[in-house]
C-alpha cells in the first residue's frame, strides 16, 4: 500500500486549506471527503471574513487568517469555473444605545493593540456612512479591512491551487482514523505519517478510541464539541440597500436569557446584490429546519438597525450548524504530546476567516518551525489538559485558565 | 366600455379591466421586462408565476411578478426598457428602493376550517366541493385570483370571448353552491406542519395583507408547471411556454394575426394551438418532438375511449395541416422584430419557421414544492417526481392529503376524480372515498399513456454551451458538466439559486444528472420581509427578545 506524507480527512474550508498549505511545502497529501469539497457547514455560513477580540488567540487567530485569506484571493487564478464572489464591504459595529457606545472606544483600542485599522464613527458619521440605518444609533466602530466572501468558491479556488500542486481528492467516507491510518467505508486503509482530521461537527467521533492508552484516553475525553444552531435569510436583488457588513455591538444584552435560541442583528450586502441577513444561535437544536419563531425575531432584531429591512423580499431560508468548544476556540493540533493525529476542528462561528491561519498553524507544528509571534499553544487541543503538560515543555497550560 | 388606465415607463396604457399588467406590456411591445444579471432582456416565459421573468416595477416596489397582478388604474410600472444592453451591469438595471413609498402596517386575517385545500383548478375544486356536501367546513386557497387552476383559468380577460367550458361551468356551480370560504390572490409561502398554513395575499392586490390559515386535514392540489428544454434563443422576449401562451391569452393577450410556432412534445401544444387559432393567431407550425408511430399508438387507444377519441378529433381538424413530428427544436433567433426557429428531424433534414412567437414545451413537471416542505415522500414518475399518495389520497404525512397533477400528470379527469377521492377522504367518508377511487384508477390509467407517448427527455440536452440553463443567474449548459449533483452544481455556480429557486432549471438538471432536486426551504414563493413579520405576530406575546451575551461572539456579531 502507497503511504502518503498527511492525509486530511474533511475537505470543508479548513481541511482544503490544510491541504493546500502542506502541498505548499512539497508534502504528498491525500485528502478525503464522503461529499463533494465544501458542501457541508462551509456552503451554510455568511463568509464575514472579521477580526474578532473576545480572547487575544482569538483576535491572532482572526487577524492572520484574513491577512492570509486577502492575500491568497489576491492571487487567485482566472479561469475558475465559477467567479469569486468577495466585497470588500468592511464591517461596521453598530452601538444602538450610549451604554454600547463606550464598548466602542474599548473595542477599537483593543484592535489598535493588534495593529488593526478601526475607526470610531459618531452619530453623524455613521449615518453618512450608511443611510440605510436608523436615525437614533449611538455610534459605530468601521474595520475598513474585513470583508465578505462566497465560502463554496473559495473552498473551490483553494482546492484547484491543492490539486495543482499534487493533492490528490477522493470521494470516501471515512469510519474511523487512527494516528497513521485512515479506515474509509468501503473497506480501504490509507495510510500517512501523519493524520489531519478536519471532519467538521464529525471530527471527534472518527478518532478510534480503542486504540488509545489511558493518558490519551484522558486527553480525548477532555474534548468536547456542542453544535449551535444558525439561521439565515437571503433576499432578492437590492445592489445599493447597504455598503458595509453590519453587525450590532450587544455588550449590554441580558445573559440569562431562557429562550432556546438568541438572535443578533446581522446584514451583509452580498457581491450579487442580494442581502444576506443573520443569525440566531441556538444550542442542541433537534433538527436542522427553519424555526419562524426565530426567523420572526430575526427581522425584528434587524427592523430596530435597518427599518426599510422589512421592504426586501426573501427568496430563501436557512440553517447550519457551527461546531463550538467551551472556550470559542479551535482545537488545531496534535492530540495529545506527540501525537501524529492532529486536529483541526470546532471553529464555531469562524472557519471561514481562520481556515487560512490554522493552516499555518498545522503546517509550521508539522514541520517543526514553530513561528514566535503566532504560537499554537492557545488552540491546542491538550490546552485544558495538565496531566500531559507533565511531560511536556510547551506552556499548554494556556488555555486552561 | 371601462378602461384602465395606468403608467408603463413614461406612457400611459389603457387596458379592459382584468387584463395583467404582464399582458397589458406585451400587447403595447414591451420586450425588456428586466434585465438579467448578464444584462439580457427578458419576458414573460410561463404567465403562472414560476419562472419569475417577467418582474418589473410597480408603485416603487422591484422585484413583482407582472403576470400575476391585475392593471389598476393610476399605477406606474417600470420595466427594463430604457436601458440599452451593451452598457449594462447588473447594480445598473437592478431597481432600487428608494422610490419605495412607505407601505402600511400588514393586517393578518386568521382563518379556521376543517379542511384546506391548496390549488383551485379541477382536483381542488373537486375536492373542496366534495369535502363540504360531506359536511366539512372548507377554505380554498390559489395564487390565482379566480378559480380554475391552469386548464380552467378564467378567462374574462380575454380579447375575443372564450367560452367556459362545460364541465367547469357544472363544477363552478356546484362548488358555488356548497358555500365554501376561498382566498384568492394568495400564495402559500410557508407551513408549520400541514395544519397550519402562511399566505402572502400581496398578488391580491388588495394593500397589506397576509393569512394565516389553521386546519385539522390539508388538501393538496397545486398542479403541475412546464417543463423546458434550453436551446440557444430560448430566453428571447416573445419565445413563450406553451401553457404560458394559453394563460396570457386568457389574461388579455390580444394575439390577433399574430403568427406563432409550437415546438415540443405533448397534448398541449396541440390544445394551445387551437386555442389560438380560435383567438385570431396564425399557427405557423406544430413541431411535435415525438415520431408519428408513438403518437398513432395513443390515438389507437383513445378507440377505447369514445369522449377522449371526439377531442382529440376535434383538435386535429382545427390544426389540421399544421402538424410535424419528429423533429427537434434547435435554436431560436431574432430576425428583425420577428423570430426565427430551427428545426432538426432524426435523419438530419433542417427546416425553419418564421413567427412572432415561439411556444416551447417539453410536458408538464409536477408541483410539489408545498408537499416537499412538508416533508411528504415522493414517488419517481415519468414527469418527474411526483407526491407519493394511497387510494384515499392520503400522503406519507399524516393529515395531508394530496390529488391532481402534483401526484402524477394524468389530465383534467383524473384530477378531477382523484379530488373527489381527496375531498372524501379527508372529511371521513371513507367508504364513499374507497368507491371513488376505483373511478379515479382507471383515469390514471390514461395518464400513463400519454406518459409513455410523450415522454420527458432525459440526459445533458445537446445543445451549444453558453446555452444558458439556469435564468435566474445566468447559469450556462456547460457547468452541467463539471459537476456531478444538482447540490454540487447549485453551491459551485448559483444555479437554482435565483429567485425561481430551481422550478424552471431544476427538472432539467435533476433529468440531466440523475439525481433529485435540492431540497425545498421556506419560503415557497418570495415574500416581503414585513410580511412574514406580520404573519409571525403571534410570536410577540412570548418570551422576550432574547439576545446574544456579551461573551459570546458570535451571538453578539452573529455569525
Ligand atoms: C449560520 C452560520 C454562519 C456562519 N458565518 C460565518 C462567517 O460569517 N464567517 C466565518 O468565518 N465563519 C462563519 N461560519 C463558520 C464556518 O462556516 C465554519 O466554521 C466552517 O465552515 C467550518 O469549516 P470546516 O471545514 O471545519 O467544516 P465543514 O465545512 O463542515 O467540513 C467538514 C467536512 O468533513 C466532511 N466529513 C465529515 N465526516 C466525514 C467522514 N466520516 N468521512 C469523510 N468526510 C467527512 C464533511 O463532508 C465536510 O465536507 C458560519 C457558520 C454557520 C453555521
Ligand atoms: C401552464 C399549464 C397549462 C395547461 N393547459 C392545459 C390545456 O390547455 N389543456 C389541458 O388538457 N391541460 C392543460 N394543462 C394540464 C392541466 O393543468 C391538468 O390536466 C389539470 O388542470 C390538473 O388539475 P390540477 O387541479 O391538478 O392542477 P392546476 O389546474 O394546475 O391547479 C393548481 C392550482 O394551485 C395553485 N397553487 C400551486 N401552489 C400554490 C401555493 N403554494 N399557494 C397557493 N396556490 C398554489 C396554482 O396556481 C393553480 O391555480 C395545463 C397545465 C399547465 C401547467
Ligand atoms: S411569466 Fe410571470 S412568473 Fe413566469
Amino acid at each position: 500500500m502507497r503511504s502518503h506524507d498527511v492525509i486530511v480527512v474533511g475537505a470543508g474550508i479548513v481541511g482544503v486549506a490544510c491541504a493546500w498549505a502542506f502541498a505548499c511545502e512539497g508534502l504528498e497529501v491525500l485528502l478525503l471527503d464522503s461529499r463533494p469539497p465544501g458542501n457541508h457547514t462551509s456552503a451554510a455560513g455568511m463568509g464575514h471574513v472579521v477580526v474578532m477580540d473576545d480572547s487575544e488567540a482569538q483576535m491572532r487567530l482572526t487577524t492572520r487568517g484574513r491577512a492570509l485569506l486577502s492575500a491568497f484571493l489576491a492571487e487567485v487564478p482566472a479561469g475558475l469555473a465559477a467567479p469569486i464572489e468577495y466585497e470588500a464591504t468592511g464591517t461596521l459595529w453598530i452601538a444602538e444605545d450610549e451604554a454600547s457606545a463606550l464598548a466602542v472606544r474599548a473595542k477599537r483600542d483593543a484592535y489598535a493593540n493588534e495593529g488593526v485599522a478601526a475607526e470610531v464613527l459618531d452619530r453623524s458619521a455613521l449615518r453618512a456612512a450608511e443611510p440605510c440605518l436608523a436615525h437614533d444609533l449611538e455610534a459605530g466602530l468601521l474595520v475598513p479591512d474585513d470583508f465578505v466572501v462566497y465560502a463554496p468558491t473559495v473552498v473551490q479556488a483553494l482546492l484547484t491551487e491543492a490539486r495543482a500542486k499534487g493533492v490528490r481528492f477522493e470521494a470516501k467516507e471515512v469510519v474511523h482514523v487512527g494516528p497513521r491510518s485512515v479506515l474509509a467505508r468501503d473497506g480501504q486503509r490509507f495510510e500517512a505519517d501523519c493524520v489531519v482530521v478536519a471532519a467538521g461537527e464529525s471530527s471527534l467521533g472518527l478518532i478510534e478510541v480503542a486504540d488509545l492508552e489511558n493518558e490519551q484516553r484522558a486527553a480525548f475525553d477532555a474534548l468536547a464539541m456542542r453544535r449551535r444552531k444558525g439561521q439565515l435569510i437571503i433576499t432578492e436583488r437590492y445592489p445599493d440597500f447597504a455598503r458595509h457588513q453590519l453587525v450590532e455591538l450587544g455588550y449590554l444584552a441580558s445573559a440569562h436569557g431562557h429562550a432556546r435560541a438568541s438572535v443578533a442583528f446581522n446584514l451583509q450586502p452580498r457581491a450579487t446584490g442580494q442581502v444576506l441577513l443573520g443569525s440566531s444561535r441556538e444550542y442542541d437544536a433537534a433538527d436542522d429546519g427553519v424555526d419562524q419563531d426565530v426567523l420572526y425575531r430575526m427581522v425584528k432584531r434587524a427592523e430596530r438597525f435597518v427599518p426599510r429591512v422589512t421592504d426586501l423580499q426573501v427568496l430563501r431560508c436557512w440553517s447550519g450548524f457551527r461546531v463550538a468548544t467551551e472556550d470559542h476556540l479551535p482545537y488545531v493540533g496534535p492530540l495529545w504530546q506527540g501525537s501524529s493525529l492532529l486536529l483541526a476542528c470546532g471553529h464555531e462561528g469562524l472557519g471561514i476567516t481562520t481556515a487560512l491561519s490554522t493552516a499555518r498553524l498545522l503546517r509550521d507544528h508539522v514541520l517543526a518551525r514553530p513561528d514566535t509571534s503566532f504560537p499554537i499553544e492557545p488552540y491546542l487541543p491538550t490546552r485544558h489538559t495538565v496531566v500531559l503538560t507533565r511531560s511536556s515543555t510547551s506552556g499548554d497550560a494556556r488555555g486552561a485558565d | 366600455m371601462e378602461r384602465i388606465d395606468f403608467v408603463c415607463d413614461g406612457h400611459t396604457l389603457s387596458v379592459r379591466p382584468g387584463v395583467t399588467v404582464a399582458a397589458a406590456l406585451l400587447d403595447a411591445g414591451v420586450t425588456a421586462f428586466r434585465r438579467s444579471v448578464s444584462g439580457e432582456a427578458r419576458a414573460p416565459l410561463c404567465a403562472m408565476g414560476t419562472c419569475f421573468e417577467c418582474r418589473v416595477t410597480i408603485d416603487g416596489v422591484p422585484h413583482r411578478r407582472s403576470c400575476q397582478l391585475l392593471c389598476r388604474p393610476g399605477m406606474v410600472v417600470e420595466t427594463a426598457t430604457t436601458v440599452t444592453s451593451s452598457l449594462v451591469t447588473p447594480s445598473l438595471v437592478t431597481p432600487s428602493l428608494v422610490a419605495r413609498p412607505e407601505v402600511g402596517p400588514t393586517i393578518v386575517e386568521e382563518l379556521h376550517a376543517d379542511v384546506a385545500v391548496v390549488g383551485a383548478g379541477p382536483a381542488g375544486i373537486a375536492a373542496a366541493t366534495t369535502a363540504r356536501e360531506a359536511g366539512a367546513s372548507v377554505v380554498l386557497i390559489d395564487d390565482n385570483l379566480q378559480l380554475g387552476g391552469q386548464i380552467w383559468r378564467h378567462a374574462r380577460a380575454a380579447k375575443r370571448p372564450i367560452p367556459e367550458p362545460v364541465k367547469k361551468r357544472a363544477w363552478r356551480e356546484r362548488f358555488e353552491r356548497a358555500g365554501i370560504k376561498t382566498l384568492f390572490g394568495a400564495a402559500i409561502y410557508d407551513a408549520a406542519g400541514p395544519t397550519r398554513l402562511f399566505a402572502d395575499l400581496e398578488v391580491a392586490n388588495d394593500g397589506e395583507r397576509a393569512a394565516v390559515i389553521a386546519c385539522e386535514r390539508l388538501i393538496i392540489a397545486t398542479g403541475a408547471t412546464e417543463r423546458f428544454s434550453p436551446v440557444p434563443g430560448w430566453t428571447l422576449p416573445r419565445v413563450v411556454g406553451v401553457g404560458g401562451l394559453q394563460a396570457l391569452l386568457k389574461s388579455g393577450l390580444d394575439l390577433t394575426g399574430q403568427r406563432v410556432v409550437f415546438a415540443g412534445t405533448g397534448p398541449l401544444l396541440l390544445a394551445v394551438a387551437a386555442a389560438l387559432r380560435e383567438a385570431g393567431g396564425h399557427i405557423v407550425a406544430i413541431e411535435e418532438e415525438a415520431p408519428f408511430a408513438r403518437v398513432a399508438k395513443l390515438g389507437a387507444s383513445l378507440l377505447r375511449r369514445p369522449a377522449k377519441l371526439v377531442q382529440a378529433a376535434a383538435l386535429a381538424a382545427r390544426t389540421r395541416g399544421r402538424v410535424h413530428y419528429g423533429a427537434r427544436l434547435q435554436r431560436v433567433e431574432a430576425v428583425g422584430t420577428s423570430l426565427r426557429a430551427d428545426f432538426v428531424t432524426a435523419s438530419g433534414t433542417s427546416r425553419s419557421h418564421v413567427a412572432d412567437w415561439v411556444a416551447i414545451g417539453q410536458g408538464l413537471v409536477p408541483r410539489t414544492r408545498l408537499a416537499r416542505l412538508l416533508g411528504c415522500q415522493l414517488e419517481a414518475t415519468g414527469a418527474g417526481p411526483a407526491i407519493l399518495v394511497d387510494d384515499e389520497q392520503r400522503s406519507s404525512v399524516a393529515a395531508c392529503f394530496a390529488a391532481g397533477e402534483c401526484t402524477g400528470i394524468a389530465g383534467v379527469e383524473a384530477a378531477i376524480a382523484a379530488g373527489i377521492v381527496a375531498g372524501l377522504a379527508a372529511s371521513g367518508r371513507r367508504a364513499e372515498a374507497m368507491r371513488a377511487a376505483r373511478r379515479a384508477r382507471r383515469e390514471r390509467g390514461f395518464g400513463r399513456l400519454l406518459e409513455r407517448s410523450y415522454p420527458a427527455r432525459q440526459g445533458v440536452p445537446t445543445t451549444a454551451d453558453d446555452t444558458l440553463l439556469c435564468r435566474c443567474e445566468d447559469v450556462p449548459l456547460a457547468a452541467l458538466a463539471a459537476y456531478g449533483s444538482s447540490r454540487h452544481l447549485k453551491l459551485k455556480t448559483r444555479c437554482g439559486m435565483g429567485a425561481c429557486q430551481g422550478r424552471v432549471c431544476g427538472p432539467i438538471v435533476a433529468a440531466a444528472l440523475g439525481d433529485a432536486e435540492d431540497r425545498v426551504r421556506p419560503p415557497l414563493f418570495p415574500v416581503r420581509l414585513g410580511r412574514m413579520l406580520a404573519a409571525g405576530c403571534e410570536y410577540d406575546s412570548r418570551d422576550e427578545l432574547s439576545r446574544g451575551d456579551a461573551g459570546d461572539h458570535d451571538a453578539v456579531h452573529g455569525q
